[in-house]
This record gives structure tokens, sequence and C-alpha cells, in this order.
């Protein structure tokens, strides 16, 4: 009847542990996870609130578009998204995916486009480009005798915003650099710089400072997209401080591990060149419906009711994380398990079976 | 009711041999069950290792069995997650002495029904954070923290047992030295032995295989007089020297906790300089308003437009904090949880804390003991 | 600001305080025009957290008046925010604010002259502490931009 349950949280990189409390087969709150290494049972207001996704706007049937979207079996959806797939060219076929799907996930979905031969896949990975380094362990933050920040950790991910506290009460020396005149990271700080543009600010750092080999070093880099992020990445990695760029979402790194990173601009021209796309956990309609338009039929995968879901010609409903086994890769790479705990609403199953099932109607061996 | 020291065991094999001390207190959890006179009985079962407590509920008597076994470093709190999730069942409840005391706030509150809940009470010597837990025993014992199997705290040591059956031990005094051992509001907690609850169960003064058990309601003294009869328990009388030793080790963690009073709240206290700076840190997430077991409002005043101000980049601890504290900090019961979850390491328990030693010491209320609700909630012309 | 700019809220019950701050106009009896009274129907309307928010709001001192004991108009509204202002007593020192700041007094609607001396005393204690200085992260400065690394 009632279940206090382990699981990760999915609300931002970071990767916090938090407990569920499922009552009669529901979510209902969240419980402090004291045992979790990343947050010790400390979580932030999205985070206590996460399980509420679990419960909101859910889809819990197949739908195909018939004038409406209107509820089908799961055997007629994956047939007529399997016909459609194999009436188009690979070249046709687009896939995208989101950062917040699990590992298991995006290898599954790597394989159909690999056995299926589509190039145009890759996630939306909010115009952070991939990166290939390795970056600083949460302990080294808490350990560090100088910590930089970049960004508004503090407020944007507390329980990271966490470690530089104990850094700072452990004698560190933390400066702050952000575009407001004011920032909670900021009014935290030993210093606060207030800045115009990365580049100008990365003009003027003293590298002296940086590399110091007497002390533990760190930069954090949030909030910089794009450009400015990898001018960023640049600038540090080649210096001897530990770095840990904070990505967007829950599984963003897991995502750049195993999928091509696509920025806004490359997402809208992958929009532009496939007739037939093929969406998993993604939005696009939120953030470039113009370019949805040029597509002849969109195939959705989602747990939630969303924009795209709405323009979508079949949409598949999938699983909330706490659905589903699986894992997520927290932005300073270390991956971590997460169980199965409720079952998904309606007939709503899990998203590696759905794309397997996928697969195997086109005939495809995954 | 006068209170009434008796000595306890299991009669099940299997529970007298699992559980702690003779598997007395899982033998009235497994009689309440196979009675029908709850519908569930609310315990820690071990997660992932002895660092991992879980709140589990237990419907079916067979499964008693499973959460026998103690957790110091499972520092949880059972009363809002009764009030809030299963104030719809007749439930009993393992209690440490802080459980016992939210519990008796909020049932005042009439956010728990009494006549629903039996509260088997657990001495408590304190509990330690389980990141806290693993960190010191590889430094002061040596160990890889994933090879403890089981802990106990005895005689004034923290001790670990591991695969082999070696034990090892440190003083605990030693390990809070250090910045380690027992959470701090442990530390300061005057209420080792939860005379709250229905039921007081224990080792102290207790012979090997055996639980020592200070009858303290007329429910729970039908709870072990029936179990008795049934077959659950046996029981003895304990020897005066035994009361004796028990109330001598009681007397002696009540000064000590007295001791770390003085330090935490008077003498460590942050002066208000250190305040301001665990202040700007606040990022309103409100984990210490929803983990505080007193705080049971639906509708909070913290919320409300004219306490809000959206420029803020910290907000003002007079009308954050400051409301909170002249919301509750009377009935705070020191359980440490607000300080436990708030991701920006603001000492919260202390100033709670040291609020309600102050009205405690102006009114008398002791908040989680006290029968009546506090004096500031009476309608009285007095 | 200067001392002589002190700010002090004060909030009066309508059956008592504020007959007593009437009392002392109509009699022309002048009291320091630092106060500004808030008309409250009962002391007992009075929370702890109202006295919070004057002073966050820039209050150098907050006053309240009630009617003396066995006089309230609701019966024990006073005694409700007697032990009420117990706490606040309490309270304000943990966030740096002097006990003197805060001061709460049982007056009725014909003591015209309590009304203004205790609102003299009381300005000349605000004065003589000077306005409140807090130090909260909207007014504690910062280390601005310096190309420092």
């Amino acid at each position: 009847m009632l279940k206090v349950a382990h699981t990760i949280c999915p609300s931002c990189s970071v990767g916090c542990g938090v407990n569920l409390i499922i009552k009669d087969q529901k979510a209902v709150g969240t419980y402090p996870y004291k045992r979790h290494p990343i947050n010790q049972g400390k979580n932030c207001k999205k985070g206590r609130d996460s399980y509420q996704i679990l419960n909101e706007n859910r889809l819990k049937d197949p739908l195909l578009r018939k004038g409406g979207l209107e509820q089908v079996n799961w055997e007629y959806a994956l047939e007529t998204a399997a016909s459609q797939l194999k009436s188009y060219e690979n070249r046709e076929i687009g896939i995208i995916a989101s950062g917040d799907c699990t590992n298991e996930e995006y290898e599954t979905l790597k394989k159909f486009a690999t056995t299926l031969g589509v190039e145009n896949i890759g996630y939306n990975a909010k115009n952070i480009p991939t990166f290939n380094f390795k970056t600083a362990p949460l302990d080294d933050v808490e350990n560090s005798d100088f910590i930089l920040i970049i960004g508004d950790i503090l407020k944007e991910n507390p329980l990271l915003g966490r470690r530089v506290i104990l850094a700072k009460e452990g004698g560190a020396e933390i400066i702050a650099a952000d575009y407001p005149e004011k920032t909670l990271t900021g009014i935290n700080s030993d210093e606060y710089i207030q800045i115009e543009s990365t580049s100008s600010f990365l003009d003027n750092i003293n590298r002296n400072v940086l590399e110091n080999p007497q002390q533990l070093s760190t930069v954090i880099i949030s909030g910089l997209s794009g450009e400015e992020f990898e001018n960023s990445l640049k600038f540090f990695q080649d210096s001897h401080v530990k770095l840990l760029p904070v990505m967007e979402e829950c599984n963003s790194r897991g995502a750049m591990n195993l999928l091509p990173a696509l920025s806004e601009d490359e997402l809208k021209d992958l929009l532009e060149k496939v007739k037939i796309l093929y969406v998993v956990g993604d939005d696009p309609a939120s953030y470039m419906e113009e370019s949805l338009k040029n597509i002849e039929f969109l195939i959705t995968q989602n747990f939630l009711v969303n924009e795209t879901v709405l323009m979508s010609d079949v949409v598949l409903p999938g699983s909330c994380w706490a659905e589903k086994t699986g894992s997520f890769t927290n932005t300073a790479g270390e991956t971590q398990n997460f169980e199965k705990i409720v079952e998904p609403p309606g007939n709503a199953i899990d998203d590696v079976t759905i794309i397997r099932e996928l697969a195997e109607k086109m005939g495809l061996e995954l | 009711m006068e209170p009434q020291f008796l000595l306890a065991k299991a009669k099940d094999e299997e529970l007298a041999k699992k559980g702690e001390c003779g598997g007395a207190v899982s033998a009235l959890f497994k009689y309440l069950l196979d009675q029908q006179l709850v519908d569930g009985v609310l315990t820690l079962t071990r997660g992932e290792d002895v660092y991992d407590g879980i709140p589990t509920l237990v419907e079916n008597s067979e499964e008693i069995v499973e959460t026998c076994g103690s957790l110091h470093c499972a520092p949880t709190m059972f009363g809002d997650l009764i009030s809030k999730h299963l104030n719809d069942i007749r439930l009993a409840v393992s209690v440490k002495p802080c459980d016992a005391m939210a519990i008796k706030e909020l049932e005042k509150r009439h956010q728990i029904n009494p006549d629903a809940i039996y509260k088997i009470g657990l001495n408590c010597g304190g509990t330690v954070m389980p990141i806290t837990a693993r960190k010191m025993i590889e430094m002061f014992y040596d160990v890889d923290p994933a090879e403890v199997v089981a802990e106990e705290i005895d005689k004034g040591k923290f001790i670990i047992e591991l695969a082999d059956g070696t034990h090892k031990s440190v003083e605990i005094d030693e390990l809070e030295e250090k910045g380690f051992g027992r959470r701090n509001n442990c530390q300061r907690c005057e209420l080792k032995i939860p005379r709250n609850a229905d039921l007081a169960c224990g080792n102290w003064g207790a012979e090997p295989g055996w639980t020592f058990i200070e009858v303290v309601t007329e429910k729970g003294k039908t709870l072990v007089e029936n179990a008795r009869k049934n077959g659950y328990i046996d029981v003895k009388t304990p020897s005066e020297k035994a009361i004796a030793i028990r109330e001598k080790i009681e007397n002696v963690m009540i000064k000590l906790a007295r001791k770390f009073q003085d330090k935490y709240l008077e003498e460590d206290y942050p002066a208000p300089e250190n305040w301001d700076e665990y202040w700007n840190r606040c990022i309103k997430c409100y984990a210490c308003r929803d983990v505080c077991p007193i705080c049971f409002c639906k509708e909070c005043d913290l919320e409300k437009d004219f306490y809000t101000d959206e420029d803020e980049i910290a907000p003002d601890p007079l009308t954050f904090q400051g409301v909170r504290l002249s919301h509750m900090c009377f009935s705070c019961v020191n359980c440490g949880q607000c300080e436990d979850v708030c991701p920006m390491e603001i000492p919260l328990a202390r100033i709670f804390h040291r609020m309600q030693k102050k009205y405690r010491d102006d009114t008398g209320f002791i908040a989680g003991v006290s029968e009546e609700l506090p004096p500031l909630y009476s309608p009285e012309k007095e | 600001m200067s001392e002589e700019d002190v700010k002090i809220v004060g909030f009066c019950c309508n059956w008592c305080c504020y007959g007593g701050a009437d009392t002392a106009g109509t009699a022309r009896m002048q009291y320091p025009p630092n106060v500004r009274i808030l008309r409250v129907m009962c002391s007992g309307r009075i929370n702890p957290s109202m006295v919070l928010k004057a002073f966050k709001e820039g209050a150098d001192g907050v006053f309240v008046g009630g009617c003396h004991m066995g006089d309230c108009h609701y019966d024990a509204g006073n005694y409700k925010w007697n032990r009420r202002a117990k706490l606040v007593e309490e309270l304000l020192p943990e966030f740096g604010i002097e006990r003197e700041r805060f001061r709460f007094e049982w007056i009725s609607a014909s003591e015209g002259e309590k009304f203004q001396e205790t609102m003299k005393e009381f300005a000349d204690t605000i004065k003589s502490i000077g306005p409140l200085k807090r130090s909260t992260p909207q007014i504690s400065t910062q280390a601005k931009f310096t190309a420092k690394i």
C-alpha cells in the first residue's frame, strides 16, 4: 500500500538521489534519500516536486491521426509507423531524442538508426556542443582550494552549489562571474565579476591564478551555450584546472556519449532535410514549429502531451523515468542506475520496448 | 499510570535470534498484525547496506522478521509520513524519541488519530548521517565502509561488525570531537527514553537476549499483557539493580546532552554576522518547511504575496525563517530534519532548538513531551 | 538618515490605545511625529510576523498598544497578544535586532497622557540607539567587477 523507493532525480544534470513515496501504486511525494553520496538527502524544490511529472498530462494510449488524433491499439499504431518509415528513403528519415531519455534508450535508438541506415539522428543538446575530456568529479569541487564559477550555480543547480558552499566553508576562495548585476552565487562568493561578454572576461583572466600547482582549482561553467561555451572550454582545457561544465538535462551527458549533439541550427537543418521524423522525448514544436511544417509524417514517442504530440500523425505513449529501469549519466560523467518503481499509466509501455517493437515491425533485427 | 518495568523476549525462535535484544519489539508487531489489531506496521528496513534505512509499511506478519536489526545511520522521520500518507489505517510504528515527539505534537493538532496508532518507542542515543558514517569508518576504523555488515552503539562506543565476525570500536567522544559521530541535534537531545510513546524499549539495563521495556501507557500495558497471554513474548521482572543501571545510563546521557546544548546553543552559537552569511545562501526552496513534521498547514503564510519579494536574490530572513520561527519554534522537537535536508547547509535546527529551549524556560512547555498544546495557543485569560 | 528621522510603527487597538492616542490628540498633547499609527481592532489581531514585516520594511521601532488586562473588548485578545509579544522579544535578537526596538504597552482610551509619555519615551529610546542597520542580501554590497584574474 505504501512504499518508499530510491530513484535518481530527473530534474537537472547533477544526478541527486531522491526517494519516491508510492501509495496505492501512485507517486504521492518524495522522501529524503540520505544515503545517496551526491546529495545526502538534500533536494531542491524541483527535485522534491519531481514526482508530480508522473501524474500530469500523461499519454495513456497510442494515438493515430484520422482527422483528429484518435486512440488506437499498439498493433495498429506500430504497424502504421513502421509502414510509413519503410516507405521513405533512409536519407529522408530523421530521428531526434531529448536529453532526458535513459542511456539504454539511446543505445537502442542508435542501434535502430544504424540497422536502418539512418544518418540524420541526434539529440537536442540545447546548444551545448560535444566535448571530450575528463570532467571534475563533484567531490573535487568540494575539496577545491579555488573555484571559478561562470553562471548562477547556487540558484540553478543548488546541489552542485552546495559543494561550492562546502568548499568555501573549508577555506576555498570562490570567484563568480555572470551577466546580471547581482546573483545568488555572486553574493556568496569572495568576489563577483559582472561580465559583458565571456570573451572579454576570458581575455582578462590572469592565468597564473589558475595554474597555481599548489592548489586544486576548479572551474564550473553553467548557463553558457554555443560559441561561448566552446570558447570557455577551449580556454580552460589546456590549463591545469579541473573543469566541470553543467549540462541542461538529467541525461544530456549520457546522450552526448551515444548520439550526435545537435544545436538548434543543426536541428533546423535536419528537419529541412528529412520528410519523416521520429521524435523520442523531445518537443521540437515548442522551439521550431515552422521547420516541422515540411515534415510529411511525424511519429512522436513521449510520456506526456506536448505541442509536438498534438501535431503528430502517430503517437507512441512511453514511460516516465520512475516507470522504467535504466540509467542516467550526470554532468560529472557518473552513471547511476535506477529501478522501475511504478507501472506506467493506461497502455503506456517502456520506451526501449517501443523502439524494439517498431524495429521488429519493420523487419529489422536489433 | 505508574511506569512499569519489565524484561521481554520473543517466543518465536527466529525473531528472538534475528531481532535486537531477544526480538521483543518484533514479536509485539507480529502479535498486532496476527490479531488484526492493526492494518500495518511502519518501521525501517535495511536497503542497499547498513547505512541505508528505508521506511517500510509491513502488512503481512511473516515479513516482520525482515525488519529486524538496528540502524543507527538512518536519520528518518515518521511523523509527517504518517499524518500525510497513513492516516487512513490502524497503525503500529517503531519510534525513536524524536518520532514520538513529532507524533505527539501532530496528535494534539488532530493530524494523527491517537486511537489508531500504537507507538512502540525505542531508546535512542542518537543517529549518524549515512555519508558521515561512511567517511568516519574509513578514517577512524581503517575499514572499507562497504565491508561493514552491522553496527551498534554501546557504552559510549560506535561499534562495527565485519563479515568475518570481527568487531572494531571507537569512542563516540573521540569521533564527535573531530566533527564526526552523531548528528548535532542528536548530541543535544535530552529525550533518550521515549516515555511519550506507549512503550519504551531498549537494551539499557537488560540481560543479554532480553529487551528492557518501560510500560508508559494503559494501551502499552494491555498490549504487553495480551502478547504474553497469546504466547508471543516471555516476560519477567528486572532486578532493582537493572533498573538502577538503566537510570544511570540515561542520566549520564542527559547530562552529556546538556553539555552539548551549552556548546552548540550558547558557547559556539553563530554570531548574528555568521547568521547573515547563512541566510545569504538561502534559495527559498522550502525544504525546511516541507520536511518539518510540525509544519502541517496546507496553506502556508510564507507563500503569501506580502512576504514574497520578486526582486530578492535571497529571501529576507526576517520574513522567511523569522515568520517560520514565529509560527512553530516553540513546538520544535529538535528532530534535525530541517538541517539535514537544507541544500545550502544552513544550521537551522540550532536556531529552532535554541528558541524552543528559551520558550521552555519561560513557560515550562516541552515540545513533544507536554500533554497540552503550547500556551501560545491558549484562549485563556492568563 | 539622521537620528531624528527614525521611523516607528505603532499598532494600536481600536477600543483602548487608539482611543488613548485620540484623547492625546484632542487635548493637544504633543508626541513625536516619528510614530506612524496603524489601527487594528484588537492587539490580539497582531501576530509576530506583522512585527517582523514592519522591521523588514524599514521600521526602526515597533510599538503595540492594547487594552489593560481585563478590559479587552473581545474578552481575551490582549492576553493572547501578551503571550505572543514575549516570543517576539526572544526572536528579534536572533536577527540582530535589539530588544529595545520593540515595545508593547496597555493604554486605555482615557489615558491620553500615558500614550503621550510612552511615545516620547519610546521615540527617545529609538533615537538613542539610532536607525536600524540590517545586512540583508539586498543591502549588502559585494566587490564588483575588477579584472583581477
